[in-house]
């Protein structure tokens, strides 16, 4: 009887040892690095760089970029899914790089611009994407306990203001009639998600 | 008739005219007094004190007019009554409806002079505070701090206790300005308190110096029931400056800034005085 027992553990104890070490790992231990930059190409120390997985309400790993060099570098990151990277900085516009594979290295630069800063269209169109990308990550946490945790860390209602300047105000490029409908639309969608934050 | 002979000689036992009337109004106005007493509970402690208010002076009217509505069908029944009845009515009954009438009409006088109160009352609760604005607003010419001083975390502790919030925004500021490099100093300020209402207006904080960077956040505080709110006020940054876009202030109205000093050059020294180190200039919003 006790021989028996014995050899059922024993049994058990190699049938799991064999497992884990013929699954393959899901998670694949990956590099991200990069540099943040002004607008003027200056590189910008001090930024609060952090990695989320949405369904995260804390960022999986988060550092200042270097001063002087303006650059950041985590090693070894095991993530659950494709991530993003947000940047902070209370001189600075919150950005957000979204669906970053999780499977391979990154170098990701950025370029960040100051709050209030007139900025390229482009920059002014990704501006509206981050705002709207934020709201999405909250709304994406099921707690709302959660969502507060998240929201209190990293917004800034003032944000929301400054995004509900004057298309032109927000700009250094000259605007055409097309692009400012296009973006006044952008602009009014993502001040309706502002709501969703509450 | 035996009503007549008791109202010309009162007995000791009959209430006097005047406890009555007493008695009348305090059924009247027990129903309001009691829900006055309970809703001043509770909205007295609120910010809603004007709901409370406002509330307030509408049941008194609508009840006030039932009660004379009721009183006014209550005569207008009895005189009803009275002239529909074939042939002469007793005169007592006359004498009781002709009483009522005159009751209601008197009764009606004061319904109305109440309702011309209340109305002329809230006419000017309405326009005062938009007429004062209106009459009242402008925008500074200057604005200058009242206190502006290096944050210390010794002495400014009761500003955590009263504003906790305060103590995550000074960590992060602390924390980015040790990330940056550079030296730095945590800097608070008030401004005075503004006299007049405001309308919207830029307000930007600037130095002199080019080896020093200034950034931060600004709040409004706004005082309201008692309550003191840090409402946060949008930031522009340009090189040497920055600028906060005020709403439009109410009197004793009051900007907060929780910055952050930075010194290019390590080895130079903060400056001592911030009240001349620092400009505050009003610009108008565009």
């Amino acid at each position: 009887m006790t021989n028996t027992k014995l050899l059922l553990w024993f049994a058990s104890l190699v049938s799991s040892l064999s497992a884990m070490l013929l699954t393959p790992s899901l998670e694949a231990q990956i590099t991200v690095e990069g540099k943040v930059l002004d607008g003027s190409n200056h590189a910008v120390g001090g930024v609060d760089v952090a990695i989320y997985v949405p369904g995260n309400p804390s960022p999986i790993a988060s550092q200042k970029s270097r001063p002087v060099t303006g650059e950041y570098h985590f090693d070894g990151l095991q993530l659950a899914g494709a991530f993003d990277i947000m940047y902070t900085h209370s001189q600075y516009d919150r950005e957000i790089v979204s669906r970053l594979a999780d499977q391979d290295n990154q170098h990701v630069s950025k370029v960040i611009y100051r709050k209030g800063q007139p900025r390229p269209l482009t920059a002014v169109h990704e501006q509206f994407s981050s705002a709207r990308r934020f709201v999405f990550l909250a709304s994406f946490l099921g707690s709302p306990n959660d969502r507060a945790t998240f929201v209190g860390r990293v917004d800034e209602p003032a944000l929301w203001d400054r995004l509900g300047r004057k298309i032109d105000d927000m700009t250094n490029e000259k605007v055409s009639e097309q692009m400012r409908t296009f973006l006044e639309t952008e602009q009014r969608e993502t001040l309706s998600f502002r709501n969703r934050l509450q | 008739m035996s009503s007549s002979q008791t109202s010309s000689s009162p007995g000791p036992w009959d209430v006097p005219p005047w406890l009555k009337r007493i008695y009348e109004w305090s059924k009247v106005l027990a129903i309001p007094a009691i829900v006055g007493v309970a809703v001043a509970g509770y909205f007295g402690r609120q910010d809603a004190g004007v709901l409370g208010y406002v509330l307030g002076a509408f049941f008194c009217v609508v009840y006030f007019t039932i009660v004379f509505i009721r009183r006014n069908i209550q005569a207008s029944h009895l005189a009803e009554t009275l002239l529909s009845t074939s042939g002469d009515a007793p005169p007592d009954e006359r004498a009781r409806a002709v009483q009522e009438l005159k009751r209601s009409s008197a009764f009606a006088k004061w319904v109305i002079v109440f309702l011309l109160v209340v109305a002329l009352g809230s006419l000017v609760w309405l326009l005062y505070q938009p007429l004062s604005y209106a009459v009242r607003r402008e925008r500074p010419k200057i604005v200058v701090f009242e206190s502006i001083k290096y944050f210390d975390p010794t002495h400014d502790q009761d500003l955590f206790r009263e504003s906790p919030f305060l103590e995550a925004v000074v960590a992060y500021l602390k924390d980015e300005g040790q990330a940056e490099g550079r030296q730095t100093g945590i800097v608070l300020g008030t401004t005075k308190a503004f006299v007049n209402p405001t309308p919207s207006l830029n307000l930007a904080i600037s130095v002199d110096d080019d080896e020093q960077v200034v950034s931060g956040y600004a709040f409004r505080l706004h005082r309201a029931n008692k309550r003191l709110s840090y409402d946060p006020v949008p930031v522009i940054y340009a090189k040497h400056s920055v600028a906060f876009s005020l709403p439009p202030c109410d009197p004793g109205d009051q900007l907060f800034f929780l910055g952050r000093l930075s010194l290019i050059k390590n080895g130079t020294a903060f400056p001592p005085n911030l009240q001349d180190n620092f400009t505050l200039s009003v610009s108008e919003t565009h």
